[in-house]
């Protein structure tokens, strides 16, 4: 950790000459206010813009003139940036980081955010408002965190929020929350350790404390009521959404929800394909997921009925499988399964030095622990079929669920 | 705490570096099998995992309009049951050892892939051999599958990008086995027969002439001795494999044709501009990956800067010359406000004209070819990416020194021969712009570039 409160890690990997960059920082739409959502991801465009010694189109450009890729990505939680550059240019990499922590604000201007409040407003018409089901996941999230709890919104905003937000909030967003004290930075790849240190003290060691933080967003607030709403859509099949609140990513339940998710519909042998897909043939497809969120978790399962009016058939058959998995039906087979799908998907992502440095940050900035790899693997060998018959009695409850069913729009 | 106010430090340029450290991208091992297979193996010991793809020669381009899906039918049924087992034998097994199984098709190949654990390989090889040898097409599998590829041919009435594409298809490539998505049509699928799939892998997807790739923690030699005993008892097979037909697109030469697909309400609009590229063999192709770079293959390409952050009218663009064996589109694709789909189409149209005219700057190209290089070693850093551009050199039969050559190959390329390649495949009067989106909100803004012709619905689907 620098003296200003910036903490570091660093992953030594030097079998290709590649070095990843990757900076979070502890804000994300939770973080915003009723009637300015959107903005943590908006501001996320912003940092894209340049900064007092980036031009406003350079960020890439300094990239990608020598083979480097980049990108950012908001969440619930957390902003994240990241580089991957050939390892001979680190240093270039923390020079982008470090200015756009230290001289944003000197180089923004009304024109530049007026460019991408419109960039924006295309994000969300092309990822949501014109896609099938586009709006489901915002609905499921507005029905299973009623306001004013902090994931209540969706992360990218609502449309006049976006419309709404003023060169006043940025900066006081930025002021607020992108400061060194709330940021984590990790450095994985074909590094030489003394070096790395001696760069980021440079880059990174000069830029003061931040001001006190406003606190944590606004308190959760809990969920006893089970939810069902119809939502009609341009779509040829219906489709339900069923959502749960879990407890939070990182926890030992969390992981228990991801296994679960595995042992439900990874693959052809999962529980809930084989049903539903293929031997009864009510399904078009099912996917089960856990969110990785830090205040509450969430566990949701999406399943597109094969025809016609099929989707309240599917949400009680999936229904059944909850209850008798919280029954303990699991086998140790079964668990095994789930297990190994799961460490396969482990190894898989720990090829990416990206990745890799990804969780390193996340795991610090969450939970101060930059060992989460280890933490993962461990979950994944350990849990039990009780684990997992445990969270379902105690979180996968009917009473708790939140149903979103999309129906095809002429069915209304 | 020591806070110290920022600006000490002398940040008004970029930092130098020193030279990049060499990178030499892995070496393709080529090893002879029975029946005219190879194995082609790079190994990895990274993480303890396998990627292989077996990789046969003969795709959907294989397909008359009337048969349109049979290639991908067959792919996915190849693991849905074979003579020793069922088709939830396969998954059972090869999930509970945490791995996967997948059967593919594409225009010009057929592809068996399974990634497992490494410790996993012999039974990974098994299932592998087993659903690309002996598959057997139960009636009711194929009943099952055919059902859900019909619902998921009416979804893509839904998705206004899989509307965009199942267009421009049917307009740029009537008539010919392109005209159509991978996944065929409603038709031809409703009509395919349970017979037709085991002919088709009969006569089209023996093993002669195809590739085994695979990636990963495994002695190559010992791999080789497995796939060579599992192929023993297989064949012989006489009969050549059937050619593909050559493809002929339509000859246009009024365009730009400016087509709407109407979406009265729609909140976006899904913006095209295509027409027929060269062959992914053509000796153009370095210069067209150049070209590309810099027209939309980047985020800083001119396109992604002018649409995006000049008129912040769309969230992205980008540009492409798809790889076929045949004469794969050249496509530029993004969605846009409606309320900018004019600006799009003169945008694009204004810089396909400047790219014809006018040689890039040298240093734009240096840009591009510095940034192609110096990105390669990023495409190593797993074994199912490895595998999937080794399989690529195989399918276009690119040569297994492919991966040294490349940097040469891009470095060669100067202004004037961007500009050569611009001229040869940039063609303005064959190309369509296609619209998905709200015609009412469109069609003024379309005027005077080309015909317009407004249609709604699906070429294909009622």
């Amino acid at each position: 950790m620098l003296g200003n409160g910036l903490r570091f890690n660093l992953v030594l990997d030097s079998k290709l000459p590649l070095v990843a960059v990757n900076l979070w920082y502890h804000v994300g739409s939770r973080f915003e206010k009723p009637g300015r959502t959107g903005l943590a991801h908006l501001f996320e465009h912003m940092l894209f813009q340049g900064s007092e010694h980036v031009g406003t189109n350079d960020h890439f450009r300094y990239i990608q003139q020598v083979g480097g890729t980049a990108n950012g990505s908001t969440w619930f939680d957390r902003t994240n940036y990241y580089e991957t550059l050939p390892s001979h240019c680190l240093e270039l990499g923390l020079w982008l980081e470090s200015d756009r922590m230290g001289f944003l604000l000197p180089s923004l201007t009304e024109e530049k955010l007026e460019n991408q409040r419109q960039v924006v407003m295309n994000e969300r018409r092309q990822r949501m408002d014109n896609q099938p089901y586009g709006r489901a996941l915002e609905r499921l999230n507005e029905l299973l965190y009623p306001s004013p709890h902090p994931y209540h919104w969706p992360v990218i905003g609502y449309m006049e929020d976006i419309a709404a937000a003023s060169l006043e909030d940025v900066r006081a967003f930025f002021r607020t929350y992108y400061a060194p004290d709330n940021a984590v930075l990790t450095l994985a790849g074909d590094i030489d350790p003394d070096t790395a240190i001696g760069l980021i003290e440079r880059y990174f060691g000069d830029f003061a404390l931040a001001e006190p933080q406003v606190g944590d967003g606004v308190a959760p607030t809990p969920l006893d009521r089970s939810v069902l709403e119809v939502m009609p859509d341009q779509v040829q099949l219906e489709r339900s959404y069923i959502a749960f609140r879990i407890p939070a990513y990182g926890t030992r339940d969390w992981y228990a929800a991801d296994l679960l998710a595995a042992e439900l519909t990874a693959g052809k042998s999962s529980r809930l394909y084989r049903d539903l897909v293929y031997e009864l043939q009510l399904a078009q497809d099912v996917s089960a997921f856990a969110f990785p969120t830090e205040l509450d978790g969430t566990f949701v399962i999406v399943a597109t009925a094969s025809d016609g009016d099929g989707a309240p058939r599917l949400e009680e058959r999936i229904a059944e499988h909850l209850a008798g998995i919280a029954d303990g039906e699991i086998a140790p087979a079964a668990i095994e399964r789930a297990r190994n799908q799961s460490l396969n998907a482990y190894f898989e992502a720990l090829q990416s030095l990206d990745h890799r440095a990804d969780i390193v940050s996340q795991f610090t900035t969450y939970f101060r622990d930059p060992d989460g790899l280890r933490t993962e693997l461990e979950n994944y060998l350990t849990l039990q079929a009780s684990d997992l018959a445990r969270l379902a009695r105690e979180w996968l409850e009917p009473s708790k669920g939140v149903t979103v069913r999309v129906v095809p729009e002429q069915q209304t | 705490m020591n806070a110290k106010t920022p600006g000490q430090l002398d940040r008004s340029a970029a930092p130098g570096h020193g030279a990049p450290k060499p990178f030499k991208a892995p070496t393709i091992e080529r090893r002879e099998l029975p029946l005219g297979v190879q194995l082609l193996s790079v190994m990895d010991t990274t993480v303890p995992l396998l990627q292989l793809e077996w990789v046969i020669p003969a795709g959907a381009q294989l397909d008359r309009p009337e048969l349109a899906g049979r290639a991908t039918l067959t792919a996915s049924m190849l693991d849905e049951g074979t003579e020793r087992y069922t088709g939830p034998e396969i998954s059972d097994r090869i999930e509970q050892l945490g791995g996967s199984l997948d059967g593919s098709a594409d225009w010009e190949a057929t592809y068996a892939s399974c990634a497992a654990m490494s410790w996993f390989l012999s039974d990974a090889l098994e299932l592998l051999g087993e659903i690309v040898l002996r598959p057997v097409f139960p009636a009711q599998e194929v009943e099952r599958i055919r059902r859900r590829r019909l619902a998921g041919l009416r979804q893509r009435l839904d998705r206004p990008d899989a509307l965009a594409s199942d267009w421009l298809a049917s307009l740029v490539y009537a008539g010919t086995p392109y005209s159509v998505p991978l996944v065929g049509t409603s038709d031809a699928v409703a009509a395919l027969r349970p017979d037709q799939l085991q002919s088709f892998h009969r006569e089209s997807l023996m093993p002669s002439g195809s590739a085994i790739v695979a990636i990963g923690d495994f002695e190559p030699d010992r791999l080789a001795e497995k796939l060579t005993a599992s192929l023993r008892d297989v064949g012989p097979f006489d009969a050549p494999r059937p050619q593909p037909v050559e493809i002929d697109p339509p000859a246009r030469n009024d365009g730009p044709e400016v087509w709407i697909v109407d979406r009265p309400g729609a909140s976006q609009t899904e913006f095209r501009y295509a027409h027929p590229g060269p062959p992914r063999r053509h000796p153009d192709w370095p210069a067209l990956r150049l070209l590309n770079g810099l027209l939309g293959g980047k985020f800083t390409s001119r396109l992604m800067l002018s649409l995006r952050e000049r008129h912040g009218i769309t969230y992205g663009v980008s540009s492409r010359f798809v790889a076929r064996r045949g004469p794969g589109p050249f496509v530029i694709a993004c969605a846009v406000a409606s309320e900018g789909a004019g600006i799009a189409a003169h945008e694009v149209c204004a810089e396909i004209e400047r790219l014809r005219n006018e040689p890039p700057p040298e240093t734009e190209v240096q840009e591009s070819a510095d940034y192609l290089i110096g990105v390669l070693p990023q495409h190593f850093q797993g074994v199912e990416q490895i595998a999937e551009q080794i399989a690529a050199i195989y399918t276009f039969d690119l040569g297994l020194d492919y991966l040294e050559r490349y940097p040469d190959e891009v470095r060669a390329v100067g202004p004037a021969d961007i500009l050569a390649a611009a001229q040869r495949h940039l063609h303005p009067e064959q190309a369509i712009i296609l619209a998905v989106g709200p015609a009412a909100d469109l069609r003024p803004q379309l005027e005077g570039i080309g015909a317009i012709h407004v249609v709604s619905g699906h070429p294909t689907q009622s």
